[in-house]
């Protein structure tokens, strides 16, 4: 009974030993080599289809809301993210333009006209599509090797974009680079002692096939 | 004749109701919207102002008795604004630059104080509006703490708030409630605000 009782002690050590070894991020050590390896697989990947969650979590409300939907993204510049659990929805960034419609109302905004707009539109933009290495100088990055996945985190050095996301964590998969997760996490409010967040999850990916072009008109 | 027509908001002409009486209130004998939050709540909310449109999620929970919190956020995460409010405070937790305007803080402070009812104390006084046909239907002209407000009340049983009025001319404000949708309208500034309960 004894020896059973140990047996069992060291097999919990062990999974505890492998998930703290699963969770542990560690830098990675050549980051030029990685930056480079990303920017090839980004310079190869024309388009993106996937299904998405999204996770926001309001620290205020103590909850999360959950939605989910399709993803699509080509190259350049065209993303597009068509909610539709809870509610039908369609965010859509076009070149400069960025559109958000829903039940039939659209509001489409000039990023160039909205330095602002423009430059979430970048991030957002650049790091759905994995393609990160043009998001120029206004952001930090260090790169960590997480388990299966490299985790880029992202640090926005100006205060403007600070304001929307004091750090964005950015999961790529190890062996093609491609996006896993995406943790935009806001700047703690006023009154409260955890950061709101948002979360996305891509999966079912497929890669460099066909995406019509209409999907990401605006008008 | 004219004259006691004249006199009746808007709100309660529309139901053929005429002032019966003034008369004490306890404010939790009345159920405003929102008012029995349990948990957190969902809405999505649809922004109509002028010829732009915008569309978000606006999350409600209430902090304490009296005491609530929304957050609105775009569909993809960004926080547009975050209050607090009470009867005694209205606290702006974070607010968008572009939103961030004495006067845009102003009418949505006085907005979310009528439908919340955190602008009367705990009992009022009231005139009291009815049309002996609709018995169901009343009528509460209130001087709340910010101005002339009133309230439509169905069923009367239940003190469900169905409708609000308040403010001048160019602040005033039309607030609905249905079962899941809520429709906050500023006609005069031609602004609209749609809540529909997400059901998660």
């Amino acid at each position: 009974m004894k020896i059973m009782k140990k047996v069992l002690i060291l097999i919990a050590l062990a999974i505890a030993s492998m998930s703290f070894s699963l969770q542990a991020a560690n830098p990675v050590s050549d980051v030029a080599d990685l930056k480079a390896k990303m920017q090839k697989a980004a310079a190869n990947v024309t388009s993106i289809q996937s299904d998405f969650t999204q996770e926001k979590y309001v620290s205020a409300m103590g909850s999360s809301m959950k939605s989910s939907g399709k993803f699509y993204y080509q190259k350049e510049n065209k993303v597009k993210l068509e909610y539709l659990v809870p509610f039908k929805q369609n965010l859509v960034m076009n070149g400069n333009k960025l559109m958000m419609e829903m039940n039939g109302k659209k509001n489409i905004m000039d990023a160039s006209a909205n330095p602002m707009a423009g430059e979430l539109k970048k991030v957002i933009s650049a790091c759905m599509s994995g393609d990160i290495a043009n998001m120029g100088d206004n952001y930090k990055l260090e790169f960590f090797l997480d388990g299966s996945n490299y985790l880029v985190k992202i640090t926005p050095k100006t205060a403007d974009i600070q304001k929307f996301a004091q750090q964005v964590d950015l999961y790529l998969d190890a062996k093609d680079f491609s996006v896993v997760k995406m943790k935009m996490i806001e700047p703690i409010k006023k009154g409260q002692s955890k950061n709101d967040y948002t979360e996305y999850t891509f999966s079912n990916k497929k890669m460099n096939e066909k995406v019509s072009d209409s999907i990401f008109v605006i008008k | 004749m004219f004259l006691v027509a004249g006199c009746t908001p808007k709100l309660f002409r529309d139901l053929q109701m005429r002032p019966a009486t003034s008369v004490k209130i306890h404010r939790g004998n009345l159920m405003p919207a929102f008012d029995r939050l349990e948990t957190a709540k969902y809405y999505t909310a649809q922004i109509d102002f002028k010829e732009n449109s915008m569309s978000g999620i606006l999350a409600l929970t209430k902090e304490s008795e009296g005491q609530f919190r929304m957050v609105m956020m775009t569909t993809f995460g960004i926080t547009l604004f975050d209050f607090s409010i009470s009867r005694d405070s209205f606290i702006v937790n974070s607010c968008m630059e572009q939103m961030n305007k004495k006067v845009v803080l102003n009418i949505l402070e006085k907005d979310f104080r009528s439908i919340f009812m955190l602008n009367v104390p705990e009992q009022f006084s009231a005139r009291y509006y009815k049309n002996p046909q609709k018995p169901n239907w009343i009528g509460y002209g209130v001087n709340a703490d910010d101005g002339e407000c009133d309230y439509l009340i169905y069923p009367r049983e239940t003190g469900f708030v169905r409708n609000i009025q308040n403010g001048g001319s160019i602040k005033r404000m039309n607030a609905v409630f249905d079962e899941q949708v809520v429709t906050i309208h500023h006609p005069k500034l031609k602004l609209k605000l749609v809540l529909t309960e997400m059901q998660q």
